[in-house]
This record gives C-alpha cells, sequence and structure tokens, in this order.
C-alpha cells in the first residue's frame, strides 16, 4: 500500500497522437530518400492489457495489476540541417507509471540543453497481511487495525534531471548536471521480539555536477564539482504496541551532504604513448539533529548530532605505450582515502566487564594503494600475449583500545597475476584464454578482547573480506564465424578460493559458467538466435553451535558444523526477427531460466527443526510480435507475451509474525500481455 | 485522481507540449548536392540501402549533419580506398577499403536481434588502433579522458564493437537495447541479471553505463565514480552515513555483501542470512545456532525459524547499513533501532 503512487494513466492522450493519421503519405522518391537520410520520428499509441495480478513480471514497470494500460511514445528528432540544431523528444512508457521523458535541444559543437522525467516504480513481490496501522508514516501501531488485511509495499522513483552544454569553439567545453529524485513509498522492515513494521520511505537525493574541460590535440583536462546531498523527511519509526515495543523509536536513515572537487587530466606524449591522471577531493558529512530517545543517556549530555565528516582524496594514474610494433605496455596506480574525521566520543553506556563493547564512536577510515602493470607481446600468426600483475592493499583503521566485535586487519595484500593468450586463428575465428592467479593476506588478524578483562574472547572466524585467500581463475571465449551468416560464440570461466588463517568462517568457493550462443541469418530478411548458459557458485562455511557462552566467550561448544551453499542458473533463449513480406514483419523471443539454491547443512539437528531445503525459480517468457505497414508512414504492432513464473522458496511460508502478520508470495504466476499500438513514421 | 498524479500528469503534458512548440520553431532543413556528406557521391553512387553494404542511413545520424563541420566524410574513416573505387584490371575481385571496422553488414542495426558476437562478425585486416583511431581522433577527453589502457582498450575492443555507425539507433545508447551489446562479452552478467533479486535493466528502466563506464574510469572495475560505494550511492545515498554505528563491511564496500548484477536471494544479498553473518561474526551466544524451516521460537534466538526464515538475523538487526541512534539502552552496536 502506497497511496502516493500515481495510478497509470489510461489512453488519455490518444486523440492527440491519432491526428498525424489523418494527413496523407508520400510515395515519391524524395521523399525515399528523406525517409533514409534523415532523421527518423514516430508516434506509437495503443492499448495493452494485462490479465492477472503479478508480482514480478511487472514488478519495475508499472504493470503489476489486472487491467488495461495506455501505450504511448513519442521520438520526435528534428535537425536543422543549415545550423545542425537538433531537437530530439523521447517520451516512453508514458500511459505507465514507468514513463520517462526527455527533451535534448542542442546545436552540434556549439550549445545544448536537457531536460528529463524519470519514474521507476517497484512494487514488493510480497503479499503482506497485517494489522500493522500507519503504514507508511512514522507512526505505527503493531496490531493497531482491527482485523488483517492484505497490503503491497511499493516505492516510487521520481527524478528530475537538467543538463547544460556549452563548447567555445576553442577546444574549451562546460557542462552542467542535476538532479533532484524523489523517493517515496515503504518496504519491509521489522524489529526486534518479532514485531513486522513497515519503514516509510519519503526522501529526496538532490546532484549538482559541474564540469569545465578543454579538449586539445595531444592534451585533455577536465575539471569540475560534484555536490551531494541527501534529505530523509521521516528520520525516525515510532512504533506502539507488539512484543518489541522497548524498540522504540527507531532511526532512519539521517540526512546527509557531500562536496567533490576532482580535475581529470590526458596527455599524448606520442600517438603511441598515453597518459592519463585524475585527482579529486571529497567532504562527506552528516549533521541530522539526533531523534528523540525515551531513556536518558548519560553521554549525550551537549551532543545534538554527530558531526559526521568524512574527507576523501584520489590520485589515480595510467600510462599506456607500445613501445615495440610488437610490444605495449600499461601501467596504473590507484591511491584512495577515506579518513572519518567524525568526534570519537563515547555515546554508549558503562560497558560491563567482559563486554566486547566500549561506546566509542569507531571510525571506518580506509585507505587502498592499488598498483598494475601489464605488458602486451604480439606474436606472429595473430597471437598476442598479455601478462599483468597487480597489487592491491587496504589499510583500515582500528581503535588502538583492545576492543573488537570481530577480528579485524590493519592491512590487507592482494597479489594478482594474469597470463592471457588471445589469438586471431584466421579472419573467421577468435580464442582467448586467460589464467589468473591471486593471493591475499595480511598483518595479524586482531584478537578481540573484553573491554574491561582484557581477556581474549572468541576468536575464531576471519571476516571473509579480509581473511587470508588464494584465489584461481580462468576464463577462455571462442569466437567462430564459418560463414557472413552464422555465428558461434563460446565462453566459459571458473575460479576457486581458499581461504585459510582461522579455523571457521568461509572455507573455500567456487564460480563456473559455461555459455553458448549462435547466430543464423536464414536469408537477408530472416535470422535466428540462440544462446544457453549454465552456471554455478558455491561456498563452503564452518560454525559452532555453543552452549554455554561466558563474557563472550563460548565455554561449552555443542557442535561444530558446516553449510555448502551452492546456486546453479540455467537459462537459454531463442530469438526469431523475419519479414514475412515486404511490409510485415514478424518476431519472437523466447527464454527459459531456472536457478536452484542449495543449502547442504551437515549438522545434528534439535528434534523439531528441520534444515532448510532447496529453492527452485524458473522463468518461461514467450513474447510474439509484429509489425504490418499501412502504409510507409503508418504501421500497426501487435505483441502477446506469456510468462511463467514459479517458486518453491521457503523463505516466507512457514513464517508469522509475533503480531500474527503473515507474508505471503504467490508462488505459480501465470501472466499474459497483450498490445496493439499504432505507430505513425515521420 | 491524487494530487500527485494530477502534479504528473500536468507535468508531462507541459514536457511534451513546450517540445512540439520548440519543434516548429526549427526551421526547415536544407539539401545538399552529395546525398548525405560532402564528397559521398563516390561511394554513394554504389552504397545504396539496396546494396549489401548501405550507407545511406549514416545521414540519420549526428555524423551526417553537414552543418557541423567538424564531421568526417566517408574517408575520413574508411581511408582515400583508391584501388576499392577504381578495381585494378588484374585483380579477380574488388580490393576492400583501406579501413574496414568489422560487422555484419547484410542486416540493417534496426532489424538485428542481439549481437552475441564477441567481434560482431569477421576480423578484419584494419589493426585495432587504427580503427580506434578514426573515432578517437575526434572523441577525446570528457569521459573516454581514461580510455588508453582501460580494459576494454588493452583487450582491443574496437569502438565499433559496441558501436554502430551507420544508424540512427545505436543499440548500445538505448537503454532499452544496451544490455544486449554489453552481454556480447559478459555471459556471467547475462546470467546473472535473469536471478529473481536484480535491478530493474531487463525492464529497460536502468542500463549498464548507469554504475559502468566502458571508455575507462579512474576507479575501479570501469565504474563511473570513484569505487563501488560511491556508485551505489548515485541512488542508493541513504547508506553513505557516517552513522553514528556503522557496519565496518559496509562502509569499506557494498559489494562485499551484495551483488549488484542479481541473485536468488533478495535484496541482491550474495547469501542469504544467516550465513552471510556467520562468514565473519564469532559463534558464540545464538550466532552459531542452526537455522530451520520449523522449530524453535518467532522472536527468539535459538535454532529454527527465528534465524532461519523471514529476514534471519535481519529480523532484528534491521538497520544494518548502520544507524544513528543515539540511545543506550541495551547493545545499541547491534543495529536493532
Amino acid at each position: 500500500m502506497r497511496a502516493s503512487t500515481p495510478k497509470p494513466a489510461r489512453l488519455s492522450l490518444l486523440a492527440l497522437a491519432l491526428l498525424p493519421l489523418t494527413q496523407p503519405a508520400f510515395a515519391d522518391e524524395a521523399e525515399d530518400r528523406r525517409l533514409l537520410t534523415k532523421p527518423d520520428s514516430s508516434i506509437l499509441v495503443g492499448v495493452g492489457s494485462i490479465n492477472r495480478d503479478n508480482s514480478r513480471f511487472g514488478q519495475y514497470l508499472g504493470l503489476h495489476e489486472k487491467g488495461s494500460y495506455g501505450l504511448f511514445d513519442i521520438l520526435s528528432v528534428t535537425r536543422d540541417d543549415t545550423t545542425g540544431t537538433w531537437l530530439r523528444i523521447d517520451a516512453r512508457n508514458l500511459g505507465l507509471t514507468s514513463r520517462d521523458i526527455r527533451i535534448d535541444h542542442n546545436r552540434q559543437g556549439d550549445w545544448g540543453y536537457f531536460i528529463q522525467w524519470n519514474e521507476i516504480p517497484r512494487a514488493s513481490q510480497y503479499t503482506i497481511n497485517t494489522r500493522l496501522a500507519g503504514i507508511g508514516s512514522g507512526t505505527q501501531a503493531v496490531a493497531g487495525e482491527p482485523v488483517a488485511r492484505d497490503v503491497r509495499l511499493e516505492t516510487l522513483r521520481q527524478a528530475v534531471l537538467l543538463g547544460f552544454d556549452k563548447h567555445f569553439g576553442n577546444g574549451y567545453e562546460a557542462q552542467v548536471r542535476m538532479k533532484s529524485e524523489d523517493k517515496s513509498g515503504s518496504r519491509l522492515f521489522g524489529r526486534s521480539s518479532g514485531d513486522f513494521i513497515a519503514e516509510p520511505i519519503d526522501s529526496t537525493i538532490s546532484e549538482l555536477e559541474a564540469t569545465l574541460g578543454f579538449v586539445g590535440k595531444s592534451f585533455q583536462w577536465s575539471a569540475g564539482y560534484n555536490g551531494t546531498r541527501y534529505d530523509n523527511h521521516v528520520t525516525a519509526l515510532f512504533a506502539t504496541g507488539g512484543a518489541g515495543s522497548s524498540f522504540s523509536p527507531i532511526a532512519l536513515p539521517p540526512g546527509n551532504q557531500g562536496h567533490q572537487f576532482y580535475i581529470s587530466g590526458a596527455y599524448a606524449f606520442t600517438p603511441a604513448t598515453r597518459a592519463h591522471a585524475k585527482l579529486s577531493w571529497g567532504r562527506f558529512t552528516q549533521d541530522d539533529a539526533f531523534i528523540p530517545v525515551p531513556t536518558a543517556n548519560p553521554n549525550l549530555t551537549g551532543k545534538t548530532q554527530l558531526d559526521g565528516r568524512i574527507d576523501t582524496k584520489l590520485f589515480s594514474a595510467g600510462l599506456s605505450s607500445r613501445l615495440l610494433p610488437a610490444l605495449s605496455v600499461n601501467a596504473n596506480i590507484r591511491i584512495e582515502d577515506r579518513d572519518d574525521k567524525t568526534p570519537a566520543v563515547r555515546y554508549g553506556a558503562a560497558p560491563a566487564a567482559g563486554s566486547t563493547f566500549d561506546g566509542l564512536y569507531e571510525p571506518r577510515s580506509i585507505g587502498t594503494r592499488f598498483a598494475k602493470f601489464e605488458g602486451t607481446y604480439r606474436l606472429p600468426a595473430g597471437l598476442s600475449l598479455v601478462a599483468a600483475l597487480e597489487q592491491d592493499n587496504k589499510e583500515r583503521f582500528v581503535p588502538p583500545g583492545p576492543v573488537v566485535t570481530v577480528a579485524a586487519r590493519q592491512k590487507s595484500e592482494e597479489t594478482t597475476w594474469k597470463l592471457e593468450a588471445r589469438r586471431a586463428m584466421s579472419e573467421t575465428l577468435n580464442g582467448t584464454f586467460a589464467w589468473h592467479k591471486s593471493e591475499r593476506d595480511g598483518s595479524p588478524l586482531l584478537t578481540s578482547t573484553g573491554f574491561i578483562s582484557g581477556l581474549p574472547t572468541s576468536n575464531l572466524v576471519a571476516p571473509f573480506n579480509v581473511a587470508d585467500r588464494e584465489r584461481d581463475k580462468r576464463k577462455m571465449s571462442l569466437d567462430w564465424t564459418p560463414t557472413g551468416a552464422l555465428s558461434f560464440q563460446l565462453v566459459g570461466e571458473d575460479s576457486d578460493d581458499q581461504y585459510t588463517g582461522r579455523p571457521m568462517g568461509l572455507r573455500e568457493g567456487s564460480e563456473r559458467t559455461v555459455s553458448i550462443d549462435a547466430s543464423l541469418a536464414l536469408a537477408e530478411a530472416w535470422q535466428i538466435t540462440a544462446w544457453a548458459s549454465r552456471s554455478r557458485t558455491s561456498g563452503m562455511q564452518v560454525t559452532q553451535t555453543c552452549t554455554t557462552s561466558v563474557a563472550s566467550v563460548c565455554t561449552v561448544v555443542g557442535q561444530v558444523w558446516s553449510a555448502t551453499l551452492g546456486n546453479v542458473g540455467n537459462a537459454a533463449g531463442l530469438s526469431l526477427r523475419g519479414q514475412l513480406k515486404t511490409g510485415l514483419e514478424l518476431g519472437a523471443d523466447l527464454q527459459r531460466t531456472k536457478d536452484r539454491a542449495n543449502f547442504d547443512v551437515v549438522a545434528v539437528y534439535p528434534t523439531g527443526v528441520a534444515p532448510p531445503p532447496t529453492s527452485n525459480y524458473s522463468v518461461s517468457r514467450l513474447k510474439v510480435f509484429g509489425r504490418t505497414a499501412l502504409n510507409k508512414q503508418v504501421s500497426v504492432r501487435a505483441e502477446v507475451t506469456h510468462e511463467r513464473w514459479n517458486t518453491d522458496d521457503w523463505t516466507w511460508t512457514n513464517w508469522a509474525f509475533a503480531d500474527g502478520t503473515r507474508v505471503l508470495e504467490n508462488a505459480r504466476q501465470s501472466i499474459t500481455f497483450l498490445g496493439v499500438a499504432v505507430q505513425y513514421r515521420f | 485522481m491524487t494530487r500527485t498524479t494530477l502534479l504528473t500528469w500536468l507535468g508531462t503534458a507541459a514536457l511534451v507540449i513546450a517540445g512540439l512548440l520548440v519543434s516548429t520553431a526549427v526551421p526547415a532543413q536544407g539539401t545538399a548536392k552529395d546525398v548525405v556528406l560532402k564528397g559521398d557521391a563516390k561511394c554513394t553512387r554504389c552504397h545504396d540501402e539496396n546494396e549489401a553494404y548501405p550507407v545511406l542511413s549514416i545521414g540519420k545520424t549526428r555524423h551526417g549533419t553537414v552543418a557541423d563541420s567538424r564531421n568526417p566524410t566517408c574517408t575520413s574513416c574508411h581511408g582515400e580506398s583508391d584501388k576499392h573505387i577504381n578495381k585494378p584490371s588484374d585483380s579477380k575481385e574488388r580490393p576492400k577499403p583501406d579501413r574496414l571496422y568489422g560487422m555484419r553488414p547484410t542486416i540493417p542495426a534496426e532489424q538485428q536481434v542481439d549481437r552475441f558476437f564477441g567481434f560482431f562478425g569477421k576480423n578484419t585486416a584494419t589493426p585495432m588502433a587504427e580503427r580506434n583511431s578514426a573515432c578517437i581522433g575526434c572523441h577525446e577527453g570528457g569521459k573516454r579522458m581514461h580510455w588508453a589502457g582501460s580494459a576494454h582498450d588493452s583487450r582491443d575492443v574496437a569502438c565499433t564493437s559496441c558501436h554502430q555507425i551507420h544508424t540512427s539507433h545505436d543499440k548500445v545508447k538505448d537503454k532499452q537495447t544496451q544490455p544486449e551489446i554489453c552481454y556480447t562479452c559478459h555471459k556471467e552478467q547475462r546470467a546473472q541479471m535473469n536471478r529473481p533479486s536484480h535491478h530493474p535493466v531487463k525492464e529497460g528502466k536502468m542500463t549498464c553505463t548507469d554504475c559502468h563506464n566502458p571508455h575507462g574510469s579512474a576507479g575501479e572495475k570501469l565504474l563511473v565514480k570513484d569505487n563501488v560505494n560511491d556508485t551505489c550511492y548515485t541512488c542508493h545515498l541513504e547508506k553513505r552515513g557516517p552513522f553514528l554505528r556503522g557496519h565496518q563491511p559496509v562502509a569499506e564496500n557494498c559489494s562485499n555483501c551484495h551483488n549488484p548484477h542479481g541473485t536468488t536471494n533478495d535484496n541482491l544479498l550474495k547469501v542469504r542470512a544467516p550465513f552471510l553473518c556467520t562468514q565473519c561474526h564469532e559463534p558464540t551466544s545464538h550466532r552459531g545456532n542452526l537455522p530451520g524451516v520449523t522449530g524453535g521460537t518467532v522472536g527468539g534466538t535459538g535454532s529454527g525459524v527465528s534465524i532461519g526464515l523471514a529476514r534471519s538475523c535481519l529480523n532484528c538487526h534491521t538497520n544494518i547499513h548502520g544507524t544513528n541512534n543515539p540511545a543506550s539502552i541495551t547493545n545499541e552496536r547491534t543495529f536493532r533501532r
């Protein structure tokens, strides 16, 4: 339920769009040439109908409710050939809540501006049966409605974009871009103790970017400012009632703002040796007033906001050169610092002995040092060999005290070797093979210790983003075009990860993808393409149950258990395009995807507790469409799409919130969309 | 009709009417001796729309704007091609033009289904650097500042691998069709974009270039911003904070937990909770308990549904990206209020 979502328009501009149909069509040679060489314009007007409510097919299109919708697109492109002045109006989906309108007006090589209106709806895939009152607002009451009703949570993004361009004629150019995007609606939320609540969304993202640049024969630069601002119009959610009423209010994202300046440049020392660089500085602040708290916090005295501040710096540079006709080299470095300058003051109450938390603000500073060197050597017979070495180092700020709640690592260093061979084996055959091997390690993993006791707590897991890791990755591709009408492409990728350093957490991971594509031009006016892919990812991790823990140390272990999580995705597509006769075009797209998620837990489960089973998801979609030309300018288009969506995902099946709220998904969705439209081309 | 709906439609109507009004103010087009470009007659005398290599539709494009004196001619890109134009008497076959860009010419771009092929048809004898130099000679600077040495440049991706020049509808510049071009090489991303949880790319509401700059960037993975998080903040600015209590992997890299190209888990999570969470968090207290689809207590922390179903750990730890709540009641760092 989202009161602010506009309903789709129904054919409201149909009459306007049909006006051009009353005009006679030209059929002489000059008109033929004009149609071939001058910009295209068209108006499309029609009606579409979908036969059932759905939560997948129309999720982002505004087509999730059964009914009829106006189909209305405008593409108007005019060019004044004497001045090179363009006016382009591109309006799509005007009859839907996914509408997008952009007007560009520019004189080529001189000036230009545009204005754009863009909407992105999102309807949740779930129907929620709940008694929650106040959905969409910052004040909600758990079980506040006398009777549960079905609600669908939706969000809508509505953005206005403006842009201005000016070329000054001597290589200098200026550009301004502005965006203001409102996001409204609600999304699935919840809180401790098992209450259902819905996060209200009512916020605005604003962005301004202005750049001044120069483009010369061998030297180019640009300098600019990027300003961003986030305003949340609901910063706290007060939720009464329910089992978790003490968890109120809940803070919602605070507003923040950022200012960033940058300068980029590129220079060609010679036609074969070029360099580029970028420097940027940013300051990002967050000074939203704290939400009111129900219980006095003595540490808050005098503090009304965080005074959060992040300063960023970036230096990036690259040099590429063809040193010899057969040898090219390429070097890149990137130095990036994100300094958290937020005052590290104490917000929490005095911690108890054994606590892993001391109440201090924890800065999230991080620095990145990246360097890459790559060489390409071109051998005879179309063979190219590529070798590259990459070094990616990160340094994180870790508070000097003894407290970390999960293992931390100040420095991590990852080295990657890449070897690649590419060969153009003939005019019709290309092949590549690549092997990447990387190793990540770093400074010692810091141990977690109790705040007052100073004794080690649990230190069994190395977080996956900093853990020691070895990765092997291989890629291959083959493109074969035996004839001008027939082509094949085969792509394969696989990688293996091994994690070490601590006995638990993620231990290994793998990924495999194989894909084949084919295309055949049956005749000049008919073509068919087909593709199929299979991908599989897998990860194995280890943890343990803890029967008794004291001061964040597990003193009695229940059992050590592991889980291998896998995902297998199979997808295939078949497309046909053709011209049955002059003026009659037909096409069809058939696509089938099937995904399976496995949760292979190796453990002794308690009585009454069942492990998570496999989840399956499949989508079959057939789209058939055609266009018949009534004359050179008017055509009729028709489309039928049938989609079936199936899942046995168990995420919400046996779940009811403590207040009785149920989250339901229509596990079998079958919809048919029928659209008919008239297109006038001019 | 709600007020928002009314405002939306009034805005729509105003935009359309304004555009049409400005449209009528544009002067009538002129005529040129050549069909499209200056001096194109030596090419267009053969290459009309009925020939195997049709070229006239370049007139619909910005390259066909004759008023722009910067624009190239046919020979600017393809070379003078004298032997192609005047076939030597001792040659059985007509020599090819001096510079070719590799394409499947028999099907007009607008009618092509998808271009699934790495380098789009037959190789050409024209070296990649020479092909690209014809474009880069004019299209330098701006968003292409970091092209040299970028992933696409160093892997010999030609400008014409993605862009179609002789058409008004360059697929890679249309948000509805752009992914087809990118999937030509990026098959794994094509598979991921078809998964249940995905950004609205296949729906045509987002494009690959909303996040990536294929012409090179100063950041990693050809991202439009300097790093992953700054790119995500373009639309998800509420995650930027800084928060009074922040979550370390969130601040470091959104892709620690999310795969932006698509997953089978809600909210683009790489792995669903609690498995994702226990890849970092120590197995003390309830954190090592067994997720189940039966048993246990809603709102509890024991093995069973409380950590196996619904949002699992996030049932309670809802503010997982960080919270600005200054309360000090109990365990505030755990993102529950």
